[in-house]
Parts: C-alpha cells; sequence; structure tokens
C-alpha cells in the first residue's frame, strides 16, 4: 500500500508531466484562462488522461505483445484517446450542454492531448507490474489537473498585473511557467 | 468564440501568426527537443513532413470524413504518416532517432498540426491545404531552430555539435562526443524551466520589434478609414 501511495507521489510531482517531463505544455495555453472553465477542463482531462492510459496498457500487454504488432501500438492509442473522449463528450453534452457550447475546440482537443499517449507510451516502455503502472497513470493525470488548474489561477493574476509592454500576455506566461518548473524540480528526491 | 479559435482561424503566416511564438501551440516537443540546433532542426523537419502529407490527405478526404467524428478521423491519419515516418527514421537516422526518443511518435498529437487540420484542411480544397501547411510548417521550423541554436549557444558556446548526424546512414553512435560546459551558469540554458524561460524572452524580443515596426509605419503614412455601406434592413 505504502509503494502504491509512493508511486502516485512521484508520478504527481516528483516526476510532472506537465512541468518536469514536458508532455502536454501546450494544452496549459491553448485552454481558457477563467478559472471556472478550467475546472471542467482539468476534471474532463484527468478521466480521459486515466482511462485511456489503462485501457491502452491492457491493450498492448494483452493483445499486442502477444501478437507481435508493438508497431501498431502507435494507432491503436490514438484510437482509444480520441474514442474515449467522443464518448465522455457525448455523455457530458446531453447533461451540460452550456458548458459544452463554450469551449467545444478545447474539449475536442483533449483527444490529442499529448500527455495521454505520451503516458501510454512509457507505460509501455517501462518493465513495471500492471498495478504499479496504473498507480502510475493515476498519479499523472491527477499531477496534469493539479498543474493545470494551478496555473490557470496564476493566468488570471498575470491579467491583472503591470508587467511592461513587450512581456504582456504569452513572454510572462511562459517565463512564469518556466519559474514554476523551476520549483517543481525542488520535489526530486521526495519520494 | 474563445481565444484559442480566434487566434487559430486567423491567416497563417510565419512571422505575424506563428504557430509557436504567437499561437503557443505544439510547445511540448519544442521545450523538450531544443537542446541542440541539429536536434531542432530533425524534429522541426519531421513535424513539417507529417504536417504537409496529412493536410493534403484531410482536404482530399474531407467530404468523405465524418462531422461527428472528424477528430478521430485526424488523429487515425497523423498517426498513420507518423508510424511510417517513425520506421523511416530508424531504418535510415538511427543516432538520430535515439537522441529524439519519445518525441517523434508525439509528433501525430502535436496541437499545432491538429488546428490547421481543424480550421483550414477540412473545408478547403488540397492546394489550398498544402499552401496552409507549408506556412505552418516553415513557422514552427523557424521558431525551433531559432530556439535550439539560443540555448546550445548559451549552453555550450558554439552551434552544429554532432552535425554528423543528419547524414542518411549514419550509424556509428560512438563518435557523438560529450558537450562540455564550461560553469554552472551556462549548465542551466539545457535544463526545461530555461526552455520556458528563454521561449519567453523570445516572445518578448518578438513583441518588441512588432511595437517598433508599427510606430514606424503609424508615423509614416495613416490608413484611410474604410466605410461600408449598408442597405435595407439589418
Amino acid at each position: 500500500m505504502t509503494q502504491i501511495f509512493s508511486i502516485i507521489v512521484a508520478a504527481a510531482l516528483v516526476n510532472n508531466m506537465v512541468l518536469i517531463q514536458s508532455l502536454g505544455v501546450s494544452s496549459l495555453f491553448a485552454y481558457s484562462d477563467r478559472l471556472r472553465n478550467a475546472i471542467e477542463l482539468a476534471l474532463v482531462s484527468f478521466l480521459v488522461i486515466f482511462l485511456a492510459s489503462a485501457i491502452n496498457l491492457m491493450l498492448y500487454r494483452g493483445l499486442l505483445t502477444p501478437l507481435g504488432l508493438e508497431y501498431l501500438a502507435l494507432l491503436c492509442f490514438v484510437g482509444v484517446s480520441s474514442i474515449l473522449t467522443l464518448l465522455v463528450l457525448h455523455s457530458l453534452e446531453k447533461k451540460f450542454p452550456l458548458s459544452m457550447r463554450r469551449q467545444r475546440l478545447a474539449f475536442y482537443l483533449i483527444a490529442g492531448n499529448s500527455s495521454i499517449i505520451g503516458l501510454s507510451l512509457l507505460n509501455t516502455a517501462s518493465a513495471r507490474s500492471v498495478v504499479d503502472c496504473l498507480a502510475y497513470s493515476f498519479g499523472a493525470a491527477m499531477g496534469f489537473a493539479l498543474v493545470l488548474l494551478a496555473f490557470t489561477a496564476l493566468r488570471q493574476r498575470l491579467d491583472g498585473a503591470d508587467v511592461p509592454a513587450p512581456f504582456r500576455g504569452a513572454a510572462i506566461q511562459l517565463i512564469s511557467a518556466g519559474i514554476a518548473a523551476m520549483c517543481f524540480l525542488g520535489f526530486a528526491g521526495l519520494v | 468564440m474563445s481565444e484559442l479559435q480566434f487566434k487559430s482561424s486567423q491567416a497563417c503566416s510565419p512571422w505575424t501568426n506563428n504557430p509557436v511564438l504567437v499561437q503557443l501551440l505544439g510547445l511540448s516537443p519544442v521545450l523538450a527537443i531544443s537542446t541542440t540546433l541539429v536536434n531542432g532542426l530533425g524534429l522541426g523537419i519531421s513535424t513539417a513532413a507529417v504536417m504537409l502529407l496529412s493536410s493534403v490527405t484531410v482536404s482530399t478526404l474531407r467530404t468523405r470524413i465524418n462531422q461527428r467524428w472528424r477528430f478521430t478521423w485526424y488523429l487515425v491519419i497523423t498517426a498513420s504518416y507518423t508510424t511510417v515516418l517513425d520506421s523511416l527514421l530508424q531504418w535510415f537516422y538511427l543516432p538520430l532517432y535515439q537522441e529524439l526518443g519519445i518525441y517523434i511518435p508525439l509528433i501525430c498529437c502535436n496541437f499545432a498540426v491538429l488546428i490547421r487540420l481543424e480550421v483550414h484542411a477540412i473545408n478547403h480544397h488540397w492546394r489550398s491545404a498544402l499552401k496552409d501547411a507549408a506556412l505552418t510548417g516553415s513557422g514552427f521550423i523557424m521558431a525551433i531552430v531559432a530556439l535550439s541554436s539560443l540555448r546550445e549557444l548559451i549552453s555550450t558556446g558554439a552551434l552544429m555539435a554532432n552535425w554528423q548526424l543528419l547524414l542518411p546512414a549514419y550509424r556509428a553512435a560512438d563518435v557523438i562526443s560529450e558537450t562540455s560546459s564550461a560553469s554552472e551558469v551556462s549548465d542551466f540554458a539545457s535544463l526545461l524551466p530555461a526552455a520556458f524561460i528563454l521561449l519567453g524572452l523570445l516572445i518578448a524580443g518578438k513583441n518588441l520589434i512588432d511595437n517598433q515596426l508599427k510606430k514606424n509605419t503609424a508615423a509614416t503614412d495613416i490608413e484611410p478609414i474604410q466605410r461600408a455601406r449598408v442597405t435595407g434592413r439589418l
């Protein structure tokens, strides 16, 4: 139990997807900069990243490796993640049509989030057991949602800050993301 | 309309609407791979190739693509091309492939590629889609070359180390020399936080140039105000 807990913490903080491994960085900037919208996006992304990487892990270990079809892994992962995203979004559209309409493109882009594919590819390369891989995926998805929320809150603050003219907008956001990444380097050695 | 949709619906050009520096798309490979100029060039050219091929494919198949499942189509098309590219690179450029690692398969879910497919290729003729993809791809290559040459200059003080990696059938991986860094400060440029900060500084530099240009043109000529004549009921 303690081992699983330490894997989750390691995946969420020490090996954070976004700020340490640089997977899915563009989703931080592509999504909306309002915290309310970001909460919806973070919840959906967490669900899709965890479920898709779990299904991909089962498919790779159970179907592709025994048949010797490892080179089809990428196509398979992409198909699973996009179909899963669409299914989640269709059920969301019935329950919450308004939030769906507000940021349709951002929701669709979750399917192409490079953290899903990256996480699945990392899982195929690792020699961990299935339970450990699932724990790692859970932690990594949690870390992604955490960074997404924290960064959106930061962007909301930066909107009101008095920044020199050339740095306004994207530049100051990237620099503050760099400082946040430096802080996450400090988690090394936590577990 | 969200900010993302607004930015990506503008006409694509390598300078004014650069996919990386202005739209902030496809950042993860740019930040992770830009440690040396050779790696940056390799990844930029591969991404541009996938972008061109998949744009043409999507716009040729646009009448057959189901509106509801179009994102699945985009991803499957880009993933097929990426798988082919992955095998080709493994065959001809093995040392470069090992340097780029996981970011070659991740080309298939680069936002810069996917957004161009969604915004332009799906409802235009293939010639127009090809032109758009070429402009976006050249913008991507420009941005990654600028960032990676800046980082390599700061961290090692030289450019184009290990340039032999770009030659085909170059298989002697042991020739790659260990780059030695001069001090702790310059070593910082090869880490991920420095990539974020340097990219931020690049964007600030671009904004500065844009502001200067705008000031110069505003001083010389004032554009006449365009009036629209509207008849009938609105």
